[in-house]
């Protein structure tokens, strides 16, 4: 699947908030078309950080962020990056915005799925009703779901999801990692997804990078669990848990 | 009955306060849902300033009380993403310098009708400002009807917007100007006070009653224009501050879509 390509390319990106303290030091990493990786760390560890400066919410101090060989600052295929971000279900207080609103504002006229293809395509059924209900009468588990398909209605080549498990409950966990093998397998979609859950990411990562501030450890699963890595991260020792469904399951 | 509507200053009143009721309430429902409640509020301080210190060099131009009110806007949106302090802080700060500048201009012998710049009046309103707020009001709902994915996406959140492609830093411009002007446009009519009310609480109406966004903004500017209207129309009669007439008739509006709500009628 990986192609050898980078997707998102990190040269000593150092990124603050407030000067002189920043929250990410120095960070290196490429991640390549068809990889699935995780951000993981700790709260606070940087690992939304990476994510925003990725999209180009957040401007490097330092250093140099590329997308598909581009330069993030002149970079403008912007359809072609998929994105969830955290905390989605306080965006919409006070706002009266239905889910079908919500989906056509996202949507890119020519490439874009319709509201209803990308609502199936997350395992949603029942179109008609859940596109006529305004998203903060939506459930968390619902609410999640239709982030994640405004996040792929036009059909990206770059995934970033962040904390995407948080407020789905543990069978929802389950078809959520089923979507992403499919897209995975079908789409050959780059995929990063960051998160502090370590049981999450241990049901398939194929590749983790820890960040804690700056890259701790960027390799496998395997690799991980066996050095103290989790540990050092985290402050205190993480057991790991092999999930019965495997990456490479249908 | 038609008597108000033959004298020309109850036109021109009427006129303005169609505009207004249609902009204030328009630009409140992208306000609101960002947390910016305040936004009239400081905005309308700074025009209130404005017209102090005019009064106190003893020149008035319409177009340096627009500069006045868009700067305002748009200083605060600056302060609120630079400082990265919540906007109600910052507004109320702005809020707060306006008052204070104001006042001084006042202390040193500005002269200004008090009541009809804080409670809005029937009787200043002239045919430029008129047109002015058409225009404003014409641009910014052609803007919305053209790009009303992008300035929803803007609304939710900046990130998803960005990712999506919209220019934030344009937009932003463009809701400084837009809310800036909308809020000169009101301030004759509904007062320095009271202006932020037809930007508030149409739009807190609409998030209880409206089943989806387009609803709420056309739901919200009926609101605006019809207790605008008839608080312009009541001042007439009653000899009372439109302003303050138009609250009340917005807070029925209110109350009445919170009961809706409650009883769970959604339109």
């Amino acid at each position: 699947m990986k192609t050898g390509r980078p997707a998102v390319e990190f040269e000593n990106v150092t990124v603050s908030y407030t000067r002189g303290n920043p929250i990410l030091r120095n960070l290196s990493f490429s991640i390549f078309e068809g990889e699935l990786i995780f951000l993981l760390g700790p709260n606070g560890g940087g690992k939304s950080t990476v994510l925003k400066t990725m999209v180009g919410a957040l401007k490097p101090e330092n250093g140099v962020v590329r997308l598909f060989g581009v330069g993030i600052e002149k970079f403008r295929s912007w359809w072609m990056i998929g994105y969830l971000p955290q905390n989605a279900a306080t965006f919409f207080e006070n706002m009266p915005l239905n889910v079908s609103e919500l989906l056509n504002s996202t949507r890119h006229r020519g490439r874009g799925m319709s509201p209803e293809e990308a609502l199936n395509l997350v395992g949603v059924e029942d179109h008609e009703r859940i596109l006529g209900m305004r998203v903060t009468d939506l459930s968390g588990g619902m609410l999640q779901k239709v982030m994640t398909a405004l996040a792929l209605i036009n059909r990206p080549r770059l995934l970033l999801l962040d904390e995407p498990t948080v407020y789905i409950d543990q069978p929802g966990v389950r078809s959520f990692i089923q979507l992403l093998q499919k897209l995975h397998s079908e789409w050959g979609l780059t995929t990063v997804i960051a998160t502090h859950d370590v049981a999450a990411i241990s049901i398939f990562a194929s590749r983790v990078i820890c960040i804690n501030r700056e890259a701790l450890f960027d390799g496998s699963i395997e690799e991980l669990t066996a050095s103290e890595q989790l540990c050092s991260l985290y402050g205190f020792h993480v057991y790991t848990l092999r999930h019965g469904h495997r990456w490479s399951e249908k | 009955m038609i008597e108000p509507f033959t004298q020309s200053f109850m036109l021109r009143a009427l006129a303005a306060a169609a505009v207004a009721g249609f902009l204030l309430p328009l630009i409140g429902c992208f306000i609101v849902p960002k947390k910016l409640s305040l936004l009239g509020d400081s905005s309308s301080h700074f025009t209130f300033a404005a017209l102090a210190i005019g009064a106190l060099a003893g020149v008035f131009s319409i177009f340096l009380v627009y500069l006045m009110a868009v700067v305002a806007v748009l200083a605060s949106l600056k302060l609120i993403r630079g400082l990265k302090i919540s906007g109600d802080q910052v507004l109320a700060i702005f809020l707060s310098l306006g008052a204070a500048v104001a006042s001084i201009a006042l202390s040193l012998g500005a002269r200004i009708n008090l009541n009809s710049v804080l409670f809005g009046s029937i009787l200043v309103v002239q045919p430029e400002e008129i047109l002015a707020g058409l225009a404003v009001a014409a641009l910014a709902g052609l803007f919305t009807k053209l790009r009303f994915g992008e300035i929803i996406l803007y609304t939710v959140n900046e990130e998803l917007a960005r990712v999506r492609g919209v220019p934030v830093t344009i937009y932003e411009l463009v809701l400084a100007v837009v809310a800036g002007l909308s809020i000169v446009s009101g301030i004759k009519i509904a007062g320095v006070l009271l202006v932020t009310a037809l930007m508030v609480i149409p739009t807190a109406s609409t998030s209880f009653l409206a089943s989806s966004m387009k609803r709420a903004i056309i739901f919200s500017v009926l609101i605006g224009e019809l207790s605008l209207l008839t608080g312009v129309v009541a001042s007439y009669y009653l000899n009372i501050a439109p302003g303050a007439v138009t609250v009340f008739i917005l807070l029925g509006f209110l109350t009445a879509s919170i009961a809706s709500a409650r009883l769970g009628l959604r339109l």
